[in-house]
């Protein structure tokens, strides 16, 4: 039983973010028994059924029987049933409006906005988000790459294998293109098999062992091998391998085609 | 983005929604304008959710083409949206087709203060994410199975991967069985005539956004009992709480405003907050009838967004109903309530046996 107490703190951890996200659970603690206090009404509608979905969340025996069986990995997603900013901002606003004169309000409502700005972190921000490069929103090396492939299709789609920063983009702009691996190779979707996860270790080094690349993607089908030269440290000429170069697209991206027997 | 393709995405996100949403309206015999109009944008599209549930899962199970689901699919929608035209025709004749307007009351300066801060703070949050670009490693399922279904017209018969076919009932793809909302996006991406992936990641976000705001002003109007000068200054707050709220990706605020377009986005920022809206409605000694109905309506749409759209809203039904139960002792309402529960119930299980 305590396995699963740490089990379930762990989740709850990952839910709120670690310490970066501890202080506005405070808040919301804080705004939680506020709302206790400010009448029946608030009190069925936000209160208890919030301490509710907290007992079901900290609760070994719920996270033993349902949560490890239907959600292994995602329990945290339980805490969307707890109405965190709607019972926040319900709280301050009711807090906002004790006071009577409009200077006192104006001061509150900044000393609150502040204090969320403060103790939280900002959603839009140069991590979170960057200037689109296509309409699309992927990588424009995916776009290109994939433009190439489908430009010479042998088949109704070609096998690819990409560096892995283009893994997750590639099929979603087109379906002609499919890769010996993807997102599976970070253990999403579907398992990865023993040649697929070779391959991809190899694309994960600086000095690919070409041998194991090609003798792979020969045995798989893979027409077209893409390199990332600023990263990869591949000779230019593969032909003794049985690929050939055939361009090079934003600069980085090596497209090496099989060469037909 | 261009004039078409904002069209087409707004007809599908917004007036398509009102339309089909004046049903409710009229059922519920709402009678302020703006209250009319977002209750049926809201309700429209957790309609247009519950439809494209029910027709789409036995035909991915049937391993039908996306036109047939298509097809089936307008279908209904056209039928809803000609009761709606009737309903509508009957209300023009009876003169009262924007409803009652607001009574004639001056606005007070503070109630446009927040009026309009909170409709600038929600139109950045909005235009945000359609503007510029996040990327999001689940994409390369969820937007490879739309392309896939658009330009194969299958759907979930290939592997978003490699693009293998047989591939449907495998991994986390047996999740999408019963929770399709990628066909939904596919669906969408077929009508419109927009890549999957200019549609999820450029014109769905901003709809997406406004539409959960939208929720939001329901919530915020309830709760604050009418007062607008409050419910304004709560959409502010809110609005604050999500512009700041990225202590982890998991939290709402950054299913919110990082990946909208994705159904278990849709699940966290829409629909659960959707459930708090209804039963905020039901929980009272007199309600409206109509409420219980679109319960189960909404249940039904949850189901399409997410496996924990599945999970979750019978809990909150669960929850909720025993609160409700403590308060009002209605053994009725109580039984009704919780048996909305049921289509979750029932996918779920159709899950589990597959």
């Amino acid at each position: 039983m305590i396995t699963y107490c740490y089990a379930v703190w762990d989740e709850f951890v990952n839910f709120i973010g670690g310490r970066s996200g501890i202080l506005h659970w405070i808040i919301f603690c804080a705004a939680l028994v506020f709302c206790a206090f400010l009448g029946k009404g608030d009190r069925k509608r936000l209160f208890w059924p919030s301490v509710l979905v907290l007992l079901f969340f900290f609760n070994p025996v719920f996270y033993a029987t349902i949560g490890i069986r239907f959600l292994s990995g995602i329990y945290w997603r339980i805490l969307w049933m707890l109405p965190v900013s709607f019972v926040i901002a319900y709280a301050l606003t009711q807090f906002t409006f004790k006071w009577k004169k409009n200077v006192v309000r104006v001061t509150v409502v900044v000393a609150a906005c502040v204090c969320i700005a403060v103790t939280g972190e900002r959603e839009f921000s140069k991590e979170t988000y960057q200037e689109k490069e296509n309409a699309y929103e992927i990588s424009q090396a995916a776009i290109e790459i994939s433009d190439v492939v489908m430009g010479s299709l042998m088949d109704w789609k070609e096998n690819i294998i990409v560096p892995n920063e283009l893994l997750c983009d590639v099929r979603q702009y087109s379906c002609s293109v499919g890769l010996l691996y993807g997102r599976n190779a970070g253990g999403f979707i579907t398992d990865i098999e023993d040649d697929e996860r070779a391959v991809y270790e190899e694309m994960s080094r600086e000095e690919p062992d070409l041998e194991i690349v090609t003798g792979i993607a020969k045995n798989r089908n893979c027409r077209y091998i893409v390199f990332n030269t600023s990263f990869h440290r591949i000779p230019e000429d593969l032909s003794g391998y049985g690929y050939e170069k055939l361009t090079v697209v934003q600069e980085d991206y090596a497209v090496y085609r099989r060469i037909p027997e | 983005m261009n004039c078409r393709d904002i069209l087409y995405t707004t007809v599908l996100f917004v007036l398509l929604p009102m339309w089909i949403g004046y049903l409710w309206v009229e059922l519920l015999k709402l009678k302020d304008g703006w209250s009319r109009l977002v209750h049926a944008w809201v309700m429209g599209f957790a309609t247009m959710l519950a439809v494209a549930q029910v027709i789409l899962v036995p035909l991915v199970a049937l391993k039908a083409t996306l036109t047939l689901a298509m097809i089936l699919w307008q279908t209904a929608l056209s039928a809803l949206s000609v009761c709606s035209f009737f309903l509508l025709l009957r209300r023009l004749k009876s003169g009262k087709l924007f409803g009652r307007r607001a009574e004639k009351k001056k606005w007070q300066t503070w109630s446009i203060v927040f009026g309009v801060l909170a409709a600038v703070m929600i139109l950045i949050q909005a235009y945000i994410p359609a503007r510029y670009e996040h990327g999001d490693d689940d994409d390369a399922r969820f937007i490879a199975e739309e392309v896939s279904a658009v330009v194969h017209d299958t759907m979930y018969i290939d592997d978003p991967i490699a693009g293998e076919l047989m591939y449907w009932n495998q991994g986390e793809v047996k999740k999408d069985l019963t929770s399709p909302w990628a066909m939904y996006m596919a669906m969408c991406a077929r009508i419109s005539d927009i890549p999957p992936a200019v549609l999820s990641h450029t014109y769905a976000p901003f709809f997406l956004i406004l539409l959960c705001y939208a929720v939001y002003l329901l919530i915020g109007h309830v709760l604050m009992r009418g007062d607008w000068e409050k419910t304004f200054l709560f959409l502010v707050f809110l609005s604050v709480v999500h512009l700041w709220g990225y202590t982890s990706t998991h939290t709402l605020a950054s299913m919110l405003l990082l990946r909208i377009w994705q159904g278990k986005a849709v699940c966290a920022s829409f629909m659960i907050p959707l459930f708090f809206y209804l039963m905020y409605r039901l929980m009272h000694r007199e309600y409206h009838k109509v409420w219980l109905g679109f319960l189960y309506v909404a249940a039904t749409g949850a189901c399409l967004l997410s496996g924990i759209g599945i999970i979750t809203v019978p809990v909150i039904l669960l929850l909720y109903g025993i609160v409700d139960f403590v308060v009002y002792r209605d053994r009725k309402k109580t039984v009704t309530i919780l048996m909305a529960a049921v289509p979750n119930a029932a996918f779920l299980l159709y899950y589990l046996i597959r």
